[in-house]
């Protein structure tokens, strides 16, 4: 019959062989010859010197990149905020691209035209699509849209606009 | 008891940090992160230099370390010291290059003379830096490299055990025993080549 060792008994005798851990001598009075060699060697260190240093230009930019950088996702995270509260407006029409004179458009169903943009040197017109387009004005200075489309251009005061088709101004009533 | 690491108030100048620095780094104040720069790259081209043992490392090392630094300024734990926590980020940092590093070491002295056992120099007679730090290097690539940490940090570079414990990310009695190990390690090392010295110098010899 094989002989069967109990794995315990390897067990313990590996745990038998262990060694004891490194006393903790350190906050002891250090013995004089080990205290010589470290003081030898912190005298050495004492007197190393750190080169010269100079600040990389990278890091002064990035902190002044990084500043410029929160101050505009903060920017925008107020202008989304504000969007956010006034809420979503059923009639909003999204303004014209800067580089064109369309401002926005509005269709019969269309209770409003709201644009965010202001100019100082321009003011906002209101110029029919086609003949069918029909508008009123009432004595508020409100325009009523009845029927077809309109466009919303900005024009130097006194100054037709160049979009076409022409503006046709006759064709707004009551103006 | 003589303290074996000078007056308290020594160690917390060499490892600390001027608090109203910090405030203003917090409040972005210009010019206070070339402050913070010029006050702290010195402590951590030492800490590098005790870390990898190596100057020419140190210098790249020291301003990878403060660009780091730099970095996570903004998001430092302000529960964990200062002075903890940059020292926790230099080590590791050194930890990842020091692989590289000594890959490179091993290649080096596999080809290279067995270098001769001088005597070692009053360090006050050492003459120039590079000598300083050419004998820096040769003692402390002797020691293991837990043992380099723990005695680089606690003895040379004075931080407390509690602070040499959190950079490690070891327990307080290990460092304890690591400097122990590493005092012991440099004695055997250092003792034969001291006596040499005083030997040349005319000093007594045990």
């Amino acid at each position: 019959m094989a002989d069967r060792r109990d794995p315990i008994d390897d067990l313990r005798a590996l745990w038998a062989e262990l060694e004891t851990p490194e006393p903790d001598h350190s906050d002891a009075p250090r013995d004089e010859r080990s205290g010589a060699a470290v003081d030898w060697l912190r005298a050495t260190w004492d007197q190393l010197e750190a080169p010269p240093v100079e600040v990389p230009f990278v890091l002064r930019r990035r902190r002044v990149v990084r500043t410029a950088a929160l101050l505009a996702v903060a920017a925008a995270l107020l202008a989304g905020l504000s969007i956010l509260l006034s809420g979503p407006r059923a009639t909003d029409v999204a303004p014209a691209v800067p580089d064109g004179p369309r401002l926005a458009e509005a269709g019969p169903g269309d209770d409003s035209v709201h644009t965010a943009a202001e100019r100082d040197d321009r003011v906002l017109d209101v110029f029919p699509d086609d003949d069918r387009t029909r508008t009123e004005i009432d004595a508020g200075g409100r325009l009523t849209l009845s029927r077809g489309s309109v466009q919303l251009v900005w024009v130097e005061p006194n100054e037709s606009p160049s979009t076409d088709p022409a503006p046709r101004r006759e064709n707004q009533e009551n103006r | 008891m003589v303290d074996p690491h000078g007056p308290a108030s020594d160690r917390s100048e060499r490892a600390g940090v001027d608090p109203e620095l910090l405030e203003a780094l917090a409040a972005r104040e210009p010019r206070a992160i070339e402050r913070w720069y010029r006050a702290e790259h010195p402590r951590v081209w030492r800490t590098c230099l005790g870390l990898v043992a190596d100057p020419a490392e140190a210098d790249d090392l020291a301003q990878d370390a403060m660009l780091k630094l730099a970095d996570r300024l903004d998001r430092r734990d302000p529960a964990v010291p200062y002075a903890a926590w940059r020292t926790k980020v230099v080590v590791n940092l050194c930890r990842d290059r020091r692989r590289r590093i000594d890959a490179r070491r091993r290649a080096e002295e596999a080809g290279a003379s067995e270098r001769p056992e001088l005597p070692l120099p009053d360090p006050s007679e050492i003459a120039s830096q590079a000598e300083l730090q050419q004998i820096v290097r040769d003692v402390l690539q002797r020691l293991p490299e837990r043992e380099r940490e723990a005695f680089v940090l606690r003895e040379l570079e004075q931080f407390t055990t509690a602070e040499v414990a959190l950079a490690m990310e070891v327990g307080e009695s290990t460092v304890r025993s690591l400097t122990t190990l590493a005092r012991r390690r440099l004695r055997e090392l250092l003792e034969p080549r001291l006596a040499g010295r005083s030997t040349d110098s005319g000093g007594e010899r045990g």
